[in-house]
């Protein structure tokens, strides 16, 4: 079953990046005349032309660029020359980090506010997470990191306001830089799970296999941390799945906001400059994390529900 | 009558202990003018009402009655679990082994449920947790109330399941509920239930959600285990002919008051309740007039409880306004018995045909 | 126990009447703006007054003023026009492909609905601000070309609902009675399929409404949706970045922002509450 999803997804890439290769190569403007420069001969452009075959059909140049990406070959930067490879390489440990950070502080956070509210309905806590969260999906995360900024980095210097540090130059270094712009992207993130957390923890809680733990004699811990909880993670991990495209996404723009070189900024700077390359092989990364981390998403399913897994009997 | 002095169900109870003692008529469960009610606190349904019921050790106690009687509450109440469902113990005290419960807290009754006192219910499926295999499940009281190494629990846990007779013991305990049948389930129930050797067993309509093949199985599996291991049981079910099979003693409910109890045999050949022989009419089928029998109307809800007898509107015998008046206590009758009716002794009631 | 449960259910209806109203009457508020601005605004939102800069809330200016002393007050109502009308612009888009190939793959099935389905996936195993970058970069930067990127990458939620919801509507026997009078399947489809999922797709407009807008906000922002100067509330917060101390350019586009995306979720639940409880079809 993984296997094929796998493969679907594999396709799945392919048809995506070939949508935006094609819509690429149909934009107006002639990239050989960008990439020879302003003063070059039409000599030049043509031999730019003929050396990146820009003349051939859309599917041969999408092909070409499927084998070199086999290879591990993005193409060069039009702008930069430099192998795209390298540039996302750079980029990229970047914007993970900061993905990694705001879904862990999203589902600590989660976790936390989730528990207390299904244990408590109807309290003033619980109501009062349920009226933060509603207001916590709604936010633009790029907003939120502006009054982040505001907020605990130009009116007290807790934080820094941008910028990034790699591990090896500290892991206090890098997470004190990531712990405001994680914050700002993980908000969303953390409302969302927190409300179906206390939804689908309520719901086990009412099961009659909850009856039967405290009937065993078990503390509250327990029934809820381990008899509910595993019952009612399930709905959670898919909404995780889903919010990981949103979060990738997020992550553009509040790198922008914190000045971190990942992978929003250099598609940002593609995009400014119609540097075609480098927007597509962004595109290809961004799609391949996304179907990892589906495909992740998916094992785990079988660990929290047994019933998905195989029956060998 | 006006001027009756209400006697207390208490004292009542209390008369119901023979006399006659072995050493073994020690009292495992005791329970007395218990009132069980839900919702807010202003306005609340009352949904058990001085209720006493006295289980010994060694025996097997069935409370029979329809839905809506009160019975599961009955059930849960003797573990401390009113709570778990939303509702409280007006009054009355609870006596387990020995102990009073009835004003312990939740933490002091963790230590008591599974090893004093364990239950078994309706829906075995539902009841297990499906996200952790079955041996996990039986090992987990063990771990928990005796501290046991998890080698050690799950050893036990196997035992445990080869005793409620499952075959293939080890291999099956590493199984999950899905994968098991409705049966099975409830003998891993049972095995969960004895797993810390308690006292005292309730099992709610163990039987009812299976197959009546497999009830058989389990009900002769209860018996054995009850014997063989001197545990007392509390058999509930709307069922009579198993009643009639399991338990020594039955006790009959009815829109939550206990309205008869007595010895098995006694109580089924000549029962004194009006609703007793009208269930036992039912249970067999009878035909009155061309048509089976049946008890005319329904179990009222608990908003819906008369100040006098509950059973006024369905009774054949209901006489106006004696019947209306209050509510009696359950009053003692010869040996361990007693019946809660006004008219019991004018009647002459159809038991058990032979 | 039925007591217990009868007495949460209450209080979960009563729950969802309170939120949808609360939602129905912002996003009447925020529409009346949208609608109203010229009139209800102060001052022109361009107009530019170069000494009164970067001032915080006054007399003059409740709300304060921006980088080049344009009243932030006024922008941020002329901003609702803007982001509502484009948030519409690009959820009309999707509505139109989104629900006419659901409709298609739904009512078709087979090898049709596959095919589609997993271009509908393709599309979704991107994040919408990706591909959104990817097409601007094609088309260029602009408030026009972005709606029709931000309507092309939100049209998998109307799939996604329509294909469910025809597939749902076929079931039904008198799809079936239809079909066997000779009743041609354009017509089936616009007077019996159409009008029974309008219900679950309604709510779906919500949800793609509020991405849209979230999307617009987010291009505009960085400087590739709304040029300026154009008031939009994305471009205003572009401006807050610079001046992240001064808390009215901070504050006022992003609350903004956020109230009218409460406002289309509270909406949107309370709908979808209401369809669901009245049961779907009206044959």
């Amino acid at each position: 079953m993984i296997l094929s999803r796998a493969a679907w997804s594999l396709v799945i890439l392919v048809v995506a990046t070939f949508a935006v290769f094609a819509l690429l190569s149909f934009s107006p403007g002639d990239a050989a005349e960008r990439i020879a420069g302003p003063e070059a001969s039409q000599q030049a452009i043509q031999q730019v032309r003929d050396r990146l075959h820009l003349e051939d059909p859309v599917l041969v140049q999408y092909g070409r660029w499927l084998g070199d990406v086999a290879h591990g070959d993005l193409g060069d930067s039009l702008i930069t020359r430099q192998p795209v490879t390298t540039m996302v390489g750079n980029a990229l440990p970047k914007t993970l980090s900061l993905v990694f950070v705001a879904t862990a502080m999203a589902i600590v956070g989660a976790f936390v506010a989730g528990v207390v509210s299904a244990l408590r309905p109807g309290s003033l806590l619980d109501r009062l997470i349920i009226g933060v969260t509603s207001l916590g999906v709604a936010a633009p995360s790029f907003w939120i990191a502006i009054v982040l900024v505001s907020a605990f980095a130009i009116n007290r210097s807790w934080f820094p306001a941008g910028g990034y540090t790699t591990m090896s130059d500290g892991f206090g270094s890098w997470l004190h830089h990531l712990i405001l712009p994680a914050a700002a992207l993980g908000t969303v993130t953390t409302a969302e799970l927190t409300r179906q957390l206390r939804g689908s923890l309520q719901d086990a809680l009412a099961r009659d296999f909850t009856l039967t733990a405290r009937a065993k004699g078990l503390s509250t811990p327990r029934v809820v941390g381990k008899h509910a909880l595993k019952n009612a993670a399930i709905p959670v991990v898919t909404v995780l799945g889903l919010r990981i495209a949103q979060l990738l996404g997020g992550a553009i723009v509040v790198e922008r906001v914190f000045a971190i070189r990942g992978l929003g900024t250099i598609t940002i700077d593609a995009v400014n400059t119609r540097d075609l390359p480098v927007v597509l092989g962004v595109v290809a990364i961004f799609s391949v994390m996304v179907i990892l981390t589906n495909l992740l998403v998916d094992l785990s399913y079988s660990y929290f529900n047994p019933k998905l897994r195989s029956q060998s009997r | 009558m006006e001027g009756d002095v209400l006697v207390p169900e208490a004292t009542a109870a209390a008369q119901l202990t023979p006399v006659t003692d072995q050493a073994q008529s020690q009292i495992i469960l005791d329970v007395r003018d218990l009132s069980v009610s839900f919702g807010p606190r202003r306005d609340p349904l009352e949904v058990l009402t001085r209720v006493s019921l006295q289980v010994r050790a060694g025996e097997a106690v069935g409370i029979v009655g329809e839905s809506g009687s009160g019975k599961s509450v009955m059930c849960l109440a003797t573990l401390g679990l009113v709570g778990a469902i939303g509702g409280r113990v007006e009054s009355g005290s609870i006596a387990l082994d020995g102990q009073d419960v009835t004003r312990f807290s939740q933490r002091e009754w963790r230590s008591l449920r599974s090893q004093t006192a364990s239950m078994i219910f309706q829906q075995p499926m539902r009841s297990l947790n499906p996200a952790f295999t079955v041996g996990d499940q039986i090992a987990e009281p063990l771990r928990i109330h005796r501290g046991m190494s998890r080698r050690d629990a799950w050893a036990r846990a196997i035992e445990l399941l080869d005793r409620v007779r499952i075959p293939h013991a080890a291999s099956r305990a590493h199984d999950y509920p899905h994968q098991m049948s409705g049966g099975m389930c409830q003998r891993v129930m049972i095995a969960m239930a004895l797993a810390c050797e308690p006292k005292l067993v309730i099992a709610d309509e163990p039987t009812t959600a299976l197959d009546v093949t497999v009830q058989a199985d389990i009900l002769d599996l209860l018996d054995e285990l009850r014997v063989n291991l001197g545990v007392s049981l509390i058999y509930v079910s709307h069922d009579l002919a198993v009643v009639r099979e399991l338990c020594d003693r039955v006790a009959v409910m009815y829109a939550g008051n206990l309205v008869e109890t007595g010895p098995t045999k006694a109580l089924f050949d000549s029962p004194q309740h009006p609703y007793t022989s009208g269930l036992l009419e039912v249970s067999e089928l009878k035909q009155r007039d061309g048509r089976l029998a049946s008890i005319r109307g329904q179990v009222p809800p608990p908003s819906e409880f008369a100040s006098g007898c509950r059973f006024v509107d369905r009774c054949d015998f209901a006489v106006h306004p004696v019947c209306d008046a209050h509510l009696l206590p359950l009053a003692p009758i010869g040996r361990d018995r007693a019946v809660k009716c006004i008219r019991h002794a004018e009647l002459d009631l159809p038991g058990r045909s032979a | 126990m039925t007591s217990l449960s009868l007495v949460t259910s209450l209080r979960r209806v009563r729950r969802w009447r309170l939120d949808g109203l609360i939602g129905a009457v912002l996003l009447t508020v925020i529409c009346v703006a949208a609608l109203a601005a010229p009139l209800i605004a102060p001052m022109a939102p361009n107009a530019v007054d170069i000494k009164a800069a970067y001032q915080g809330p006054s007399g003059a200016h409740l709300l304060g003023t921006d980088e080049v002393g344009r009243d932030v007050l006024s922008r941020v109502i002329f901003g609702a026009r803007v982001s509502i009308l484009a948030g519409l612009e690009a959820t009309l888009i999707a509505a139109v492909i989104g629900i006419a190939s659901g409709v298609l793959a739904g009512y078709r099935g087979g090898r049709t609905e596959r095919v589609l389905q997993r271009l509908n996936d393709g599309l979704m195993s991107l994040p919408g601000i990706v591909l959104a970058l990817a097409f601007v970069s094609v088309l260029g930067p602009g408030l026009r070309n972005g709606m029709l990127v931000v309507g092309l990458v939100l049209v998998s939620g109307f799939f996604r609902v329509s294909r469910a919801a025809t597939r749902d509507v076929k079931e039904n026997l008198f799809i079936e009675a239809a079909v066997n009078l000779g009743c041609p399947p354009r017509k089936v489809v616009t007077n019996h399929i159409l009008p029974n999922i309008f219900g679950p797709l309604v709510v779906e407009a919500t949800l793609v409404l509020s991405a849209a807008i979230l999307i617009e906000a987010t291009l505009s922002f960085l400087g590739l949706g709304a040029q300026p100067p154009t008031a939009s509330w994305g471009t205003m917060l572009a401006t807050a970045q610079r001046r992240p101390d001064l808390p009215h350019l901070v504050f006022v586009p992003g609350i903004a922002l956020t109230l009218t995306v409460l406002a289309l979720f509270l909406t949107g639940d309370a709908l979808r509450d209401s369809v669901n409880g009245r049961g779907r079809t009206r044959a």
